[in-house]
């Protein structure tokens, strides 16, 4: 097994309003190794987004962020002074938004953003600043290596100018440029056409055997997830509470929600009369039931789930679930 | 069941949007009209549930709307029971406005933030006067309990209300007409996925108790599947694929809807293997004589160049717009 890139022990989240804070990500706990994909699986209000951005320090003003341990290879990022913290985000640590649009400069071409990240990381080695230089060969074909043949014409280019697929295929570009260690992707195809997404997919799959780094990949697909990762981590309001590797985990979902998801999904793979339901909504973050947070969607539930949250119980093959139908933690 | 008679009768849509207007269209040498729904024809039957697949910018909600007339096409006809409404005045659109009706795919912003539940129904039942003033209420309630709400809901403002709660208030907004049809905008893509199984489930019952006929608009393949009789497949503008539902996934016909069908593909081997889309996308503002799929199509000839291919029968009820669907 590779070595461990990030290390997260009881990561707490959440934003602070009117004086009150409500936490939307309580008691994460995550490891991601070099050269693996992991999957958080998630819908919207389940934390995923919000776990993704408190590790790259990207809350708002109002956000708090507590962990017991943040280990990004060695470095306790929770101790990093925000100058310190801006070094390392975006040459060592990435993230790709789900809206592409939002990540470049309006107002500037396509090769100002990449000299932008060739002057950056410059200091790497002589190869790199030797890029640096001469920057426009390297810009082509780092764009032909995204699938951008016409890289020449796309420089000139403003943001405004290229597709929703073109403009992720050269954010892609760029992080590839930048090489870090760690990439987390938000939901980065969401906003894209089927076929586009899938190009855009396959891209993300080469771009992480390229870099052999470290990868997170926040989604509410479960068919993506299962497309690209190696393990999942499934976050139902704020908590994790199913992981394991991804194929362990489709083939033999343990907790009553992972069922219910797959269960939904795999019945509009194939052909079927009726999808089942799970019934209810999700819980307001700031009126959370007291016990398990699922019990009052879940088909299982015993009155001890009423009252008691479950811990995460570790099951054999690197798995664990939080519930109660496998132990108690 | 399907009724044989059809309720709605495209034919020849064509749907144009200005790029660019007055001073700006003097000054510009670039294309003037965007053509967003381009020739399209196709016939919904009384309780048919009719499904337009496609990816954004291909028309699929262009069409719904211009059924509804929201939009006013540049040519064609709209049929409703063989009644003519493609130019109808408003007086006499009226009644097939209650029969026509839209469920959008955002809900918070097709309801007026500030009126409660009760104000969103109300309002329709009244301007059609469906019933008196004293049976509003009652027709409320009985809206909301078919689409599965409380009728406690009545009091709630949009804000109070979560997403598939929302669609569900939409819904029954669109039930108090009794339409005939039902314009289905992507009702599902906004909704979380634990929730969506909910929505389309309902949308289903609904359907076969009251045999509504739907127009079901969405970009995912999986749900078409699970809803629909007949799929119709769009590609800029173009439809380039109808047919009944389990024949078009079986032994799809148009390279297009191939790649299309390919995408379910859910293998982490089907990321490595396969024939990839090449070539960009077609440009719609640009004018082109030929095919619209010509620029990614892997079975292009020279026809293909010349002009957009005309529908051809593959078998009953299955047509397809393409020269080389039978090669394989």
């Amino acid at each position: 097994m590779s070595a461990v890139t990030l290390t997260v022990r009881g990561l707490d989240a959440g934003f602070t309003m009117g004086g009150s804070t409500v936490l939307v990500v309580r008691d994460v706990n995550f490891d991601v190794r070099k050269g693996e994909m992991l999957g958080i699986i998630g819908e919207s209000g389940s934390g995923k987004t919000v776990t993704g951005m408190s590790l790259l320090r990207l809350l708002p003003d109002n956000g708090v962020t507590n962990a017991a341990e943040i280990d990004f290879l060695g470095v306790d990022l929770r101790g990093l002074s925000d100058e310190a913290f801006r070094e390392l985000r975006g040459r060592r640590l990435a993230m790709v938004f789900q809206d592409p649009v939002g990540a470049f400069n309006p107002a500037k071409k396509i090769e100002w953003h990449i000299r932008g990240v060739f002057d950056r990381s410059a200091s790497k080695s002589p190869a790199h600043a030797e890029r640096a230089r001469n920057w426009r060969p390297a810009a082509i074909q780092l764009l032909k290596d995204v699938g951008i043949p016409q890289g020449d014409n796309v420089l000139r280019q403003f943001p405004h100018q290229l597709s929703g697929g073109m403009l992720q295929r050269t954010l892609i570009a760029l992080v590839l440029a930048f090489e870090p260690e760690l990439i987390v992707a938000d939901e980065p195809t969401t906003n894209l056409d089927n076929i586009v997404e899938r190009q855009i997919l396959r891209l993300f799959r080469d771009l992480q055997r390229r870099l052999n780094c470290a990868f997170i990949f926040i989604t509410h697909d479960m068919s993506i997830a299962h497309m690209l990762c190696d393990r999942i981590a499934v976050m139902y309001a704020g908590r994790i509470v199913e992981s394991g590797p991804t194929k362990d985990v489709f083939a033999n979902p343990k907790h009553p929600y992972t069922q219910g998801l797959l269960a939904s999904a795999l019945a509009l793979e194939g052909k079927t009369d009726r999808l089942k339901e799970i019934p209810g909504e999700l819980p307001s973050p700031s009126n959370l039931p007291p016990g398990c947070l699922f019990e009052p969607r879940c088909t299982f539930a015993k009155p001890v789930c009423r009252t008691k949250p479950p811990g995460m119980t570790a099951l054999e093959g690197g798995r664990g679930v939080r519930c109660v139908l496998y132990g108690d933690g | 069941m399907v009724d044989a008679a059809p309720l709605l009768s495209i034919r020849n849509l064509d749907v144009r949007f200005k790029l660019r207007t007055g001073v700006a269209a003097a000054l510009s040498s670039g294309p003037k009209v965007l053509k967003a729904v381009d020739d399209v024809s196709f016939d919904v039957r009384k309780g048919e549930v009719l499904g337009l697949v496609g990816e954004s910018g291909s028309g699929k909600t262009t069409i719904g709307k211009a059924l509804l007339r929201l939009y006013e096409p540049h040519a064609g006809t709209i049929l409703v029971n063989g009644v003519d409404i493609t130019h109808m005045g408003a007086g006499r659109l009226k009644p097939y406005r209650r029969n026509l009706q839209m469920v959008f795919q955002d809900p918070l912003s097709s309801l007026n933030p500030r009126h409660t539940v009760r104000t969103a129904l109300a309002t329709p039942l009244l301007l059609h006067r469906i019933c008196a003033n004293d049976e509003v209420d009652a027709r409320i309630d009985e809206a909301l309990s078919k689409a599965g709400l409380p009728t406690s809901f009545k009091d709630r403002y949009p804000h109070e209300m979560s997403g598939g709660q929302l669609q569900r208030v939409a819904i029954a907004r669109a039930l108090t007409m009794s339409p005939g049809l039902v314009v289905a905008d992507e009702p599902v893509s906004k909704l979380d996925v634990s929730v969506r199984a909910q929505i389309l489930n309902l949308l289903k019952d609904l359907q076969q108790k009251f045999g509504i006929s739907i127009i079901f608009i969405t970009h995912d393949l999986r749900v078409a599947r699970y809803l629909c009789h007949r799929v119709a497949v769009m590609y800029f503008g173009k439809m380039v694929e109808i047919g009944p539902t389990e024949e078009l996934f079986a032994s799809p016909k148009h390279p297009y809807t191939r790649a299309l069908l390919g995408t379910l593909d859910e293998s982490a081997e089907s990321l490595d293997g396969g024939a990839q889309i090449a070539g960009e996308a077609f440009n719609p503002t640009t004018d082109s004589v030929g095919c619209r799929y010509l620029s990614r199509c892997p079975k292009k000839v020279a026809r293909c160049a010349t002009a957009h291919p005309e529908f051809e029968d593959v078998a009953a009820n299955h047509s397809v717009a393409c020269y080389e669907w039978r090669g394989g």
